[in-house]
């Protein structure tokens, strides 16, 4: 399991990330206005973090301004779909195997952040109520620049929207293939079948197995986004992970641990949701995942201008479980 | 082992903190001794609903001057035990004292660490005795003299006074050197032979010092010196790091640079049954830290809480 955190490319990050004793990171590029990334700006990136003893093989996410016609499945997208075969072409060529993308049309949803977390650390909140009242306070971030997306009388229900992710895949996953980069898809946060009419197919174990079904490939597969899985309702997100790790269709996943299922949850600090982290640690070593593990967003702490303080214990955390996990089960402990 | 933080009780956003680190111990490392600064300390944490453990390190000055004064010296003895009785009346059940001061001489130098970290290298001199002499056997009397005094003070006042072991101790040259090795803390706890007479273990003092083969680092001779002091019911408090020997003395490492070590020594805490405070020490210093280093705690106490979540 490889350890990573979320950064930019700044020199304070990345000596944060070396303290802390990583070998992995991933990050984002800004979207590009040819459409796609391109290939001397993902060298130099990954570059940079080599430089720093940090090994960036994920992306994440592909900027939703180069497909977002492809989401909705509005003319132009086959210009733009091309442009994405050309992002990862060149990932391909720069070394970086792991495409992270999403399906939220409408973008993530969140109804809170307060301060009613431990010690007052301030949390953010998923009330479904709350959202179905006021719809546009709950867009917690938006997919797209322009004024084209996420208007709300844009209806969309799930067989449309399963036609223009088929559409999608059957396009990139071929040149994935060729490429050598995996297309790892990040489920719907928050995980609810549909918001302002629009469909959200990816917020089920379902809809994610029937993403995989659709195209099967190799290359076809999820960004395991613990904390969305997690807030499923009724979901086991210990039984997910061996459900798509034995499948190897876990190419990529964030660390967390909610509180709480659809319709209401919010996120803790990862020692106290409603999952075992530790037996999270097990299932993964038990499939045999060997891919990047990000640790994922937690409450933001007090005096906390730069979030390293809240990352600093989750990344604690989370190599704590992992080296006494290894240590423990190499002697038979159990 | 109970995780906690060791902090001013008076700045409310370290308790604060502390509470988000999910951390409910605090060691209080104190400003001032007097009766009412003792006395807000423990209200102040006890109204932000954590619990005041243990107070670290009584003023150096006052036990130089109670083990190594003239005039001063029963002066010193009697403020100390007023000390311990207040802390008795309060309801925090631990006290730690400290000798000699630690000074600026036990750095040696200050080096680089994983990721540029800045780390420091202790001075350690050899810690074998190959006699009393005048010196320490003057020290051991002084220190016996000290104990007969203030220990009774503690058991009466319910209060459990822990000798605090720091690695600091071996930068003073041999023959001005006591309690450098496991014979002679067992010798701290013959002359004062009570329940209320224990130790709060700088872990870096016990696979460096304690342990006389140190610079192993499978850990296993550390955890028999645990292992001797925790069945007599002798650690009181913990404050992990982790020092690894150099050729000139012992530098700081993050906990997790030594994982099979770490984990295996707190393993051995768990079975000896130890019941008090396990802080984590923030070292090495992370880059753009505050002075108290907040980052770095943050680092110990999630890897500390997942190693004792795993242990179970």
């Amino acid at each position: 399991m490889r350890i990573a955190l979320s950064l930019g490319r700044s020199q304070r990050e990345m000596r944060f990330a070396q303290q802390l004793g990583l070998q992995y990171v991933v990050s984002r590029l800004p979207a590009n206005p040819k459409g796609y990334l391109e290939l001397d700006d993902l060298r130099s990136a990954r570059e940079r973090f080599a430089s720093h003893g940090l090994s960036f093989d994920v992306i994440e996410n592909l900027p939703t301004p180069h497909y977002h016609k492809a989401m909705f499945g509005l003319a132009g997208r086959d210009e733009q779909l091309a442009h994405v075969c050309t992002t990862i072409r060149n990932m391909g060529k720069a070394g970086i195997s792991v495409l992270q993308y999403q399906w939220m049309l409408l973008g993530g949803l969140r109804t809170e952040y307060c301060p009613v977390g431990r010690g007052g650390a301030r949390v953010s909140r998923f009330d479904w109520e709350v959202a179905k009242r006021s719809p546009i306070a709950a867009l917690d971030w938006r997919p797209g620049p322009d004024g084209l997306i996420h208007t709300p009388d844009r209806k969309l229900n799930a067989e449309q929207v399963w036609d223009n992710l088929t559409y999608f895949l059957e396009r990139l996953v071929p040149v994935a293939e060729e490429a050598g980069v995996k297309l790892a898809a990040h489920p719907d946060d928050a995980p609810i079948p549909s918001f302002m009419g629009v469909a959200r197919v990816l917020a089920s174990l379902e809809g994610l197995q029937r993403l995989i079904d659709t195209v099967p490939s190799p290359c076809n597969g999820l960004g395991f986004c613990q904390g969305t899985i997690a807030s499923m309702a009724g979901v086991d997100m210990i039984e997910a992970i061996r459900h798509f790790g034995r499948q190897s269709k876990i190419f990529f996943a964030h660390f967390r641990n909610p509180r709480g299922q659809v319709p209401v949850f919010e996120e803790v600090f990862p020692d106290e949701g409603d999952s075992d982290m530790l037996a999270a640690v097990r299932a993964y070593r038990e499939v045999g995942f060997d891919g990047v593990i990000r640790v994922d967003h937690a409450p933001a702490m007090v005096r906390d201008t730069h979030g390293e303080r809240t990352f600093g214990y989750q990344v604690g955390y989370f190599k704590g479980l992992v080296d006494a996990v290894e240590i423990l089960d190499a002697e038979g402990v159990h | 082992m109970r995780l906690s933080l060791t902090l001013n009780p008076f700045s409310d956003s370290d308790l604060l903190y502390a509470q988000q680190l999910g951390v409910d111990w605090v060691v209080g490392d104190m400003p001032a001794w007097d009766s009412d600064t003792l006395a807000a300390a423990r209200n102040r944490v006890e109204q932000s609903g954590l619990y005041l453990s243990a107070l670290e390190c009584l003023p150096t000055s006052l036990v130089t001057d109670a083990l190594l004064g003239r005039a001063e010296r029963e002066e010193a003895i009697e403020r100390i035990s007023r000390i311990i009785t207040d802390v008795g009346r309060l309801g925090i059940p631990s006290l730690g004292y400290r000798w000699p001061p630690a000074d600026a001489g036990k750095v040696l130098e200050t080096t680089t660490g994983r990721g540029g970290a800045s780390s420091a290298v202790f001075r350690l001199q050899d810690n074998e005795h190959t006699s009393m002499g005048p010196v320490r056997e003057e020290l051991w009397q002084a220190l016996a003299h000290f104990l007969r005094c203030v220990v009774p003070v503690a058991e009466a006042a319910g209060v459990r006074l822990a000798y605090q072991t720091d690695v600091s101790l071996m930068s003073l040259p041999e023959e001005r050197r006591i309690l450098d090795s496991v014979t002679e803390l067992d010798r701290l706890f013959q002359v004062a032979a009570s329940p209320s007479h224990g130790l709060d273990l700088d872990h870096g003092f016990v696979t460096q010092v304690l342990d006389r083969r140190a610079g192993l680092q499978t850990g296993l001779k550390a955890v028999e010196v645990i292992r001797h002091f925790g069945r007599q019911k002798r650690i009181f408090a913990v404050r992990m790091r982790n020092l690894r020997r150099t050729a000139s003395g012992a530098q700081e490492h993050f906990l997790d640079e030594d994982k099979v070590a770490i984990l295996r020594a707190l393993q051995a805490y768990q079975e000896t049954g130890f019941e008090g405070p396990l802080c984590p020490v923030p070292s090495p210093g992370m880059t753009d830290d505050t002075e108290w280093r907040h980052k770095g705690y943050a680092f110990g106490i999630g890897y500390l809480r997942a190693l004792l979540q795993a242990i179970g």
